[in-house]
């Protein structure tokens, strides 16, 4: 069992964050970051106060919020993927995000007449979208029957998506161009508004989840043999599976709301993970979150970056380099073998 | 019960009494009144058509199906009373298919018998590792540990399982047709292992000749009830077989199997066919 | 549907190519019957005097007042095509960027006179003046309200050219921050006043911005527009007030404006310059 690929990852998720905090429209040396850093803990250096602000307040959090966007969406692809024995699960199985932005719509359409400032208005926000992803998650579980079947479940999944996203456009084509071109953006994901504060919910169901899963490594591997295997290795499938999918939901309900329905990571990472890391199976619980949160570090740079003087939205970018990324990783086995 | 057993009344290690069940609330029964003891040690054979409930039977053994009526007692104690995971750390399971198990190694496939026994926060320890090495050594499956169970054949598949049983340490080990799908020298290998480990085992079997062969008792269903236990030899007769399974058999000693093991052979003829010859003579 | 749709729209894309007279000025010069395809149109339609002869136009044109009494047949998503050639109307006046050119495509393609209003500088307002009064009959007084236009902002720039800059961040849109440049008409009206606007490293009229721009861009001023006329669905509005590094924040010089008169491209930009020279004034005053 090679451990270098892991080592790897280990420094890949230290230097990602520093050197995505050095990449933005003001000019900040890593020398600069640095001297905040010392700064900030009191070790005396002589700090630009405007970088400083810029450098804590605007770009740490940024990062903060990518990394736990990531990991966590990552994480809740591949716990579903385990669970229901389906390698195209993906967070948004019950239709989750297509909820939360409709609870982010009929926000916008019902408050909109009040313009209001400040972080009771992105409470407002993230309160609707989680509101609608939970609305969604009840409805997939009341269809999907007393006993959970993974195929009813599926297809009720579906069926929301739809109708949450027909109801969607149906308040979008109503409403004001700027609202909806607002709404679009944020459907896409941005990390443009991430605050300090903002992030304590997220990382602690974050935390929650993953270590839940962590110490749930075996029964959710055993879960891959089968329903009866895993039930003769004294796995209570049903009770897991339906503890598990609550858990994903919560985690990505959270991650939806703070940042926009993000595609693509929660599906294809997983994926990713498990082919570069074929020696190293039995870690696959954590390294899939650090390699998830790395990887959506990069995508805000080059949201931040690629065109001067505009932002892209994050979930365009997903979608573009991580099918080019798994695509290369494919063909490279599919090549070697 | 319908004929005689010859096998001694030692401790019994399953005792199944008035077992019933149905599906779709009650209103097709599946299985009707059975009852049977397993001794300790003893391979016993489930033998009978497809449909029978033989699956069914085992299922609401492992925990997958709930019997409407009945009581199950393992090694003494009420199987249904304890929970999942003890059940587990009794009995193992080795089933005909199994799932792809998405990227698991054989290594990885094999520990997992070690789940009911650890708890949610225990490390494998060294010794694991060694008894887990050990018994991939012993099945020959060391060399194909780090490949993915996917990429096995058939034969190795269930030998990987096998290895999954063992090191669960069960009592009892259930085998629910593992025979099938596997060529006839993977057959015989898997038995022939299986019995050499010694535990009690409870195999539902398709070739008849192989049921023979390894069982010391078996017992024959037929629509959801057990019309016929005993020793191969006094169950295995012509008559059974025809009544049962529908299929002209001759029946004789196997000129090499010891224990006056019975050897069925077919006549591939159809039973109206047979009539007809009868008829005629 | 998709493919039908496409299929469809390259069909009208086709007879409008056909049909390239549209782009050309209408033979119309009398116009009876008009349908405005947009409120600015709407009141320098009004302000020729002719506005009685609108039969029909689109929703939001609410200046002046009678106006809000004309037929709507649609807006930003769409129009009533069907309507439209219903009413039989003697002169289209359309507005290029502001609705879908599918639309002005097949209308144009049907044989009706369509004209397109170009929104794009200042002195277009003036252009669609002038086009309006010859198409409608009203040339003189279409030559008056020119005059009485250039002459206004002749004067605004006068008063204010010797004034000190204030440099600025224009507000757009809080979530995604977007903001105007110096290649958007609106700047012009800001630049009259003595305006320099932070955001110049774009060919983009109205690009999103980085919060990090503008802390780095230290405008003296922040002008938030605002449709007091009907709700725009902006509910998560920005906290300045976090960034006192900002000298706008510090010194209290966060305005918000009637955006109803500051975007629409009639002959209220004038007021709407007014009141954006006195609170640069403001402005200049507590520096």
């Amino acid at each position: 069992m090679k451990s270098w690929p892991l080592w790897c990852l280990l420094i890949l998720a230290f230097i990602t964050p520093l050197w995505a905090s050095v990449v933005g429209v003001a000019n900040i040396s890593i020398h600069d970051a640095l001297t905040i850093v010392c700064g900030s803990l009191g070790g005396g250096c002589e700090v630009d106060a405007l970088k400083q602000r810029i450098w804590i307040e605007l770009r740490l959090p940024r990062i903060v919020l990518a990394f736990l966007t990531g990991a966590g969406l990552a994480l809740a692809g591949k716990v579903l993927q385990t669970v229901t024995r389906n390698p195209l699960a993906d967070p948004y199985l019950f239709g989750i995000s297509s909820g939360a932005t409709f609870g982010a719509v009929l926000v916008i359409a019902v408050l909109g007449g009040q313009v209001s400032w400040g972080i009771s208005a992105q409470i407002g926000l993230t309160g609707g979208a989680f509101l609608g992803s939970a609305l969604s998650v009840m409805i997939v579980l009341l269809l999907a029957g007393r006993r959970v079947q993974i195929e009813r479940m599926v297809l009720a999944g579906v069926a929301t998506s739809f109708m949450f996203s027909s109801a969607t456009s149906l308040v979008l084509y109503a409403s004001d161009p700027q609202a909806a071109s607002s709404l679009l953006f944020w459907s896409l994901g941005s990390f443009a508004r991430a605050t300090w504060g903002q992030m304590l919910l997220p990382l602690v169901i974050l935390m929650v989840c993953f270590l839940v899963f962590l110490v749930y490594t075996r029964p959710l591997n055993a879960m891959l043999a089968g329903d009866e295997n895993a039930r003769s290795l004294g796995v209570e499938v049903h009770k897991l599976r339906i503890s598990m999918l609550l858990l994903t939901s919560l985690l990505t309900a959270i991650l939806v709301a703070n940042t926009g329905g993000i595609g693509f990571v929660g599906l294809m990472i997983p994926h990713i993970v498990r082919r570069l890391f074929l020696q190293n199976q039995k870690h696959l619980m954590w390294v899939t979150p650090v390699f998830g949160g790395v990887f959506m570090v990069w995508v805000d740079v080059i949201a931040r970056g690629l065109i001067d003087g505009h932002e892209l939205p994050i979930g365009v970018i997903t979608a573009a380099l991580g099918s080019v990324f798994f695509i290369v990783v494919m063909g490279r086995r599919a090549w070697s073998h | 019960m319908i004929g005689d057993s010859v096998y001694e009344m030692s401790d019994n290690i399953l005792s199944v009494e008035h077992l019933s069940w149905s599906v779709a609330s009650g209103k097709r029964r599946i299985l009707h009144d059975i009852s049977f003891d397993i001794p300790s040690g003893a391979f016993v054979g489930l033998i009978g058509p497809n449909g029978a409930g033989k699956s069914s039977l085992m299922r609401c053994l492992y925990g997958v199906h709930h019997p409407q009526s009945g009581t199950v007692t393992l090694q003494g104690r009420d199987l249904f009373f304890l929970n999942a995971r003890q059940q587990a750390q009794k009995i193992s399971v080795i089933l005909q298919e199994h799932a792809s198990h998405m990227g698991l190694t054989v290594w990885d496939v094999a520990a997992q018998g070690l789940i009911p026994h650890k708890g949610l926060l225990e490390w494998e320890t060294k010794q694991d590792k060694l008894r887990i090495k050990s018994t991939l050594e012993e099945l020959d499956l060391w060399p194909l540990r780090h490949h993915e169970f996917e990429s096995l054949s058939g034969g190795e598949k269930q030998r990987v399982m096998l290895a999954r049983a063992q090191i669960q340490q069960p009592e009892l080990l259930i085998m629910d047709e593992p025979t099938n799908h596997l060529d006839v020298h993977y057959q015989i290998d898997l038995m022939n292992r299986v019995k050499a480990m010694g535990i009690s085992v409870l195999a539902s079997i398709h070739d008849l000749n192989i049921a023979a062969a390894f069982c010391d008792h078996l017992l024959v269903m037929d629509k959801g009830r057990i019309i016929a236990s005993g020793s191969p030899n006094t169950v295995l007769t012509e008559n059974l077989v025809a009544d049962v399974f529908h299929a002209c058999v001759a029946v004789d000693r196997h000129p090499f199997m010891p224990n006056e093991t019975p050897r069925i052979t077919y006549a591939y003829q159809t039973k109206t066919q047979e009539l007809n010859d009868r008829g005629e003579s | 549907m998709v493919a039908l749709k496409n299929l469809f729209q390259i069909l009208v894309g086709a007879l409008f190519v056909c049909s390239f007279e549209a782009r050309a000025l209408p033979e119309a010069k009398d116009a009876q019957r008009i349908v405005a395809l947009s409120p600015h149109s709407v009141e320098l339609l009004y302000a020729l005097g002719v506005g009685d002869r609108i039969v029909a136009t689109t929703e939001f044109a609410d200046y002046p007042e009678a106006a809000n009494h004309i037929e709507r047949i649609g807006g930003y998503h769409g129009i009533q095509t069907e309507r439209i050639m219903e009413l039989k109307p003697d002169l289209i006046v359309a507005w290029e960027g502001g609705n879908r050119s599918e639309d002005l495509a097949l209308l144009a393609s049907l044989g009706l006179p369509v004209y397109r209003s170009e929104t794009k500088r200042l002195r277009h307002i003036a252009d669609e003046v002038l086009a309006l009064g010859k198409m409608t009959g009203k040339e003189t007084q279409a030559q008056q309200l020119v005059q009485s236009f250039h002459q206004q902002l002749d004067e605004l720039t006068r008063a204010n050219k010797d004034k000190a800059p204030v440099t600025f961040f224009y507000q757009l849109w809080a979530a995604p921050l977007r903001t105007i440049s110096t290649a958007s008409w609106i700047n012009e009206m800001l630049a009259i006043c003595g305006g320099q606007n932070i955001t110049t490293d774009t060919e983009l009229g109205y690009p999103q911005v980085s919060l990090e721009s503008v802390l780095l861009g230290q405008p003296q001023a922040i002008i938030i527009p605002s449709q007091h006329g009907h709700d725009n669905g902006e509910i998560s509005g920005l906290d300045w007030n976090q960034w006192p590094e900002i000298p706008a924040v510090k010194n209290q010089h966060i305005y918000r404006i009637n955006g109803d008169i500051l975007h629409r491209f009639s002959l209220r930009v004038v007021d709407a310059t007014q009141e954006l020279c006195n609170t640069f004034d403001k402005v200049r005053q507590t520096k």
